[in-house]
């Protein structure tokens, strides 16, 4: 007896092959796997399955009237890709990042990665750069179970489906809570979830390493639980360490000219970045606290500058004489 | 124990691995596996499974000819059917888009739009980079990140301009490159400086730019684009003793390389390592006064300076 990959591939196999659409009895017919005295419900049951899981792979049919009952045939269209035109540089670029996070067990997308690149194969077809990439660790804190969370979570975030876990808050309190996720970021090797918190009824930004036993809504798994707002970003959730906490305060910094070149870096997307004639760049953003914006001023410098207010000036000014002061000679 | 492959991801993967079953081909079974995330004996087992599917009336000639000799996969006759590449789906795009996001190809890069081409009509690369994010700040890092790679692949020298955390300053410098690898999303590359003729790690996203010059260099066994990746420090290494006043909120994974011993005041004390002062200065006088060096004295003097001189400019201005 075959098993249901082999017959799954024949199904693909023959499918492909044929031009005309076809009728589920003459596929229980024609196609090797299919047991020959199946009666005709287990037989459709069995088939339902098959043809999700060709979707899954990215082979889609269309069902067309075959003279008063269904028939099959591949979607070519929407089955087949196009050419696709890779530099050498793109097709190594990808080979590297794919041998970089594929097997990463905190990218959680790694076996998706793995067949993504696998399925783009004619057109990395020679390409190096896979051997460029070592082992490394996207994540430094318990990879697996964040990787696999984040990937639970992503899913929950396509499917529009609640989910609920145990969740340990920074002053090591637990307690339960449900999200409706919106998105999913990463950030400093870790993985947070953005959503709403139903209990709570705001968006909030949970640690994916703070979660635990992570349950998604099994009701009507085909049907979305919520929506997410029109003009949600996960972007805009990705704070710098300054921006977290109550209440803002509108700031402007300069980079340096010497040092605008590495201030969108810096920046993280955060804020609006100018250009100054002169080189400078100007950086208008919120600030939630003004000592950790010093914080980082210090960290990230040289070449920035506090502009305004004048009480992070001030701050800053503050922080620096008590360093001077404790490191004298 | 490793988790059992179910019936649905070795469809997935003989699916997807068919397009690369061209007529004659000869293709290594580790190679091959690898490249769907499976083992070799995984895959030894899926070629085995699909050397007896094709399509009616099943006779030798509409079978998939394939088969293993030793470590390659050889295969004979052209398939039966589905030899075209088949269309990503949302989440193996989401999956591509994730991963480029780290190399610094953000939303709207044309390398997305291209490979948006060839996914499936389901999926929503706008929704899609509103949902995920792997990185921000990456501009211009995308370009870094290809040439590096391209240039360990062949042995190409690169020219970086450099912003070095240690000093504070950037500059150009020719490195060979030797491994790319990420930690906590951040790329790296382990090379030899050529001037210091020293292996060094550089953050990519720290070079303002990176240019092949088109000079080749001998890899050795050590040096060779496979091996283990790290963080490599000069010889010149010092080790500062820093007081931390409060650990409340303090992560040992920000201080690489320190021992951090908590004190019973609730403060804590570090060795940590240094290669050049600026870097740890930095970190240390970002504390605000809330940290001290206590040993050795450059280290309390390079502190000290960098305030002051912040202090300086903060009133020249």
């Amino acid at each position: 007896m075959s098993d249901a990959t082999e017959r799954q591939v024949n199904l693909a196999l023959y499918l492909s092959s044929t031009r005309t659409p076809v009728s589920a009895e003459t596929i229980h017919a024609e196609v090797f796997g299919y047991p020959a005295g199946q009666d005709e419900d287990t037989f459709l049951r069995m088939f339902e399955r098959d043809k999700k899981q060709l979707r899954a792979c990215g082979l889609m049919l269309e069902v067309v009237d075959l003279e008063g009952v269904p028939g099959y045939r591949l979607d070519a269209d929407a089955s087949y890709a196009g050419e696709l035109e890779l530099s050498e540089s793109e097709r190594t670029t990808l080979r590297a990042v794919a041998a970089a996070l594929a097997s990463d067990p905190g990218f959680p997308f790694g076996s998706d990665l793995a067949i993504a690149v696998a399925k783009l194969g004619g057109a990395l077809r020679e390409a190096g750069g896979a051997a460029a990439s070592a082992p490394g660790a996207l994540t430094d804190e318990a990879p697996s179970a964040q990787g696999a969370t984040a990937a639970v979570l992503a899913e929950a975030v396509a499917s529009r489906k609640r989910v609920r876990f145990g969740y340990t808050n920074a002053s090591g309190e637990m307690r339960d809570r449900e999200l409706e996720p919106y998105g999913v970021y990463f950030q400093d090797g870790r993985w947070y979830a953005v959503g709403r918190d139903t209990s709570r009824e705001e968006t909030r930004t949970f640690a994916v390493r703070r979660m635990r036993g992570v349950e998604v809504n099994s009701r009507k798994p085909a049907a979305p639980d919520f929506e997410a707002p029109s003009d949600f970003s996960v972007a805009d959730h990705m704070l710098l360490p300054f921006q977290y906490g109550p209440g803002t305060v509108e700031c402007e910094l300069r980079f340096s000219a010497e040092e605008a070149w590495r201030a969108p870096r810096l920046v993280g997307g955060q804020g609006t970045l100018e250009m100054q004639p002169a080189g400078s760049a100007l950086w208008r953003v919120s600030a939630a606290s003004l000592p950790r914006l010093a914080r980082w001023i210090i960290e990230n410098g040289p070449g920035i500058t506090p502009v305004s207010p004048p009480e992070l000036r001030e701050t800053l000014a503050e922080g620096l004489r008590k360093v001077v002061a404790r490191h004298g000679a | 124990m490793a988790p059992k492959t179910t019936a649905a991801e070795r469809t997935r993967r003989l699916l997807a691995i068919l397009p690369q079953l061209t007529p004659g081909a000869e293709i290594p079974l580790a190679s091959l596996a690898a490249s769907v995330g499976a083992t070799p004996a995984e895959l030894a087992a899926d070629i085995t499974t699909l050397s007896m599917c094709g399509v009616p009336p099943f006779d030798p000639y509409d079978l998939v000819d394939v088969f293993i000799d030793g470590d390659t996969v050889f295969v004979g006759m052209a398939l039966p059917s589905l030899s075209r590449p088949v269309r990503l789906t949302p989440a193996e795009a989401r999956a591509l888009v994730a991963a480029l996001q780290t190399a610094g190809f953000a939303p709207g890069d044309p390398l997305l739009a291209r490979l948006a081409t060839v996914a499936s009509a389901e999926t929503d690369t706008d929704a899609l980079v509103d949902r995920i994010r792997t990185a921000a700040g990456t501009d211009g890092l995308g370009d870094v990140y290809a040439t590096i790679v391209s240039a360990v692949d062949e042995a190409e020298s690169v020219d970086i301009t450099y912003f070095s955390a240690s000093s504070g300053t950037t500059r150009t410098r020719r490195i060979q490159p030797l491994r790319v690898f990420n930690s906590r999303g951040a790329w790296y590359v382990q090379a030899l400086d050529v001037s210091l003729a020293e292996e060094r790690t550089f953050r990519l996203d720290r070079m303002r730019e990176a240019i092949g010059t088109g000079e080749y260099f001998a890899r050795t066994a050590a040096s060779g684009p496979a091996g283990e990746a790290g963080f490599q420090m000069s010889a010149a290494d010092g080790r500062a003793t820093v007081r931390f006043d409060d650990a409340a909120g303090l992560e040992d994974r920000d201080w690489p390389g320190a021992t951090m011993t908590r004190t019973a005041d609730g403060g804590a004390e570090a060795q940590v390592p240094y290669a050049g002062t600026g870097w740890l200065a930095r970190r240390v006088a970002a504390a605000m006064g809330g940290a001290e060096v206590t040993a050795p004295a450059e280290m309390r003097d390079a502190v000290r300076t960098l305030a002051g001189e912040m202090l300086r400019e903060l009133y020249s201005e």
